[in-house]
């Protein structure tokens, strides 16, 4: 899965491209977060507008993704679609993430 | 590999809907054509957005485990049929894998950072109805998905870790 990252500041907007991060996409994935998450800033945002399918395989992987935050960094997430929003909500994992409802919004926040 | 369940001689007739039944690959790849298909297809034109979208993740969920765990990384097929009511709800799915393990069908979702052990509690906390047994050496899943955006039934979410 290929995925698009942009600087803003301190922060990093991390963007997959493409609408279903499952059990096909999740180690592609987890290699690119992987290799951004070394390139970024303090705080590293996970756009994830475009994703519209994403099951316990691409959860897996978005979870992974924490352990290569280096001390200081942290995850974030945004703009989650529906059913992404209801993987989170019923694996409890929205109270794990800050969740923004856009990528503005995570951009708006000073930490 | 002959297929009892789906009348068959030999090997299951691969990709395709037949009656609204099909048979693929057990891969991942698999699972995703086939998922992708069936969201195009009539099979779920009656529900809502919300049903069609707990009903692809539970079938995904499923699919997945048996790829996962029930054939564990060796060649297979698996089986997706429209029950009884043919609601687009409700499905059942056949392999000829060993059952997938009792440890990757705990009713709890995982706590503590991990970061696997959420496919089932997902498929509990969607369906309501799970139903698996073993006949002619297949397991013949029965998944029926809830209505309008799932629940959480309370013995699920309870046993967080």
């Amino acid at each position: 899965m290929d995925i698009d990252a942009s600087r803003h500041g301190a922060v990093t907007v991390v963007r997959p491209r493409g609408a279903r991060l499952d059990a096909l996409a999740a180690l592609g994935f987890k290699d690119r977060m992987q290799a951004v998450i070394e390139e970024a800033g303090a705080r590293v945002v996970l756009d994830l507008s475009e994703v519209t399918f994403l099951d316990s395989s691409g959860l897996g992987a978005v979870v992974a993704a924490q352990r290569f935050l280096r001390a200081g960094q942290v995850l974030e997430l945004a703009a989650l679609t529906p059913a992404v929003a209801r993987v989170f909500r019923l694996t409890r994992m929205d109270t794990v993430f800050a969740i923004h409802p856009g990528v503005d919004d995570a951009l708006r926040v000073v930490l | 590999m002959a297929c009892r369940w789906c009348k068959e001689g030999r090997s299951p007739r691969r990709g395709g809907a037949r009656g609204g039944r099909r048979v693929i690959p057990a891969t991942a790849r698999a699972v995703r054509g086939l998922l992708e298909e069936m969201e195009r297809a009539q099979d779920m034109a009656g529900l809502t957005q919300d049903e069609r979208d707990c009903t692809l993740l539970v079938l995904a969920e499923a699919l997945n485990n048996v790829v996962k765990h029930g054939y564990g990384g060796r060649a297979g097929w698996i089986a997706v049929l429209p029950g009884p009511g043919r609601t687009g709800r409700d499905w059942r799915i056949v392999d000829a894998a060993a059952p997938v393990p009792e440890t990757c069908r705990r009713p709890v979702v995982p706590g503590g950072g991990s970061e696997g052990g959420f496919g089932w509690p997902l498929i509990l906390a969607l369906t309501r109805h799970v139903a698996m047994r073993r006949r002619w050496g297949l397991n013949i899943l029965s998944l029926d998905v809830r209505g309008e955006g799932g629940g959480v039934p309370s013995g699920v979410m309870a046993k967080i870790a």
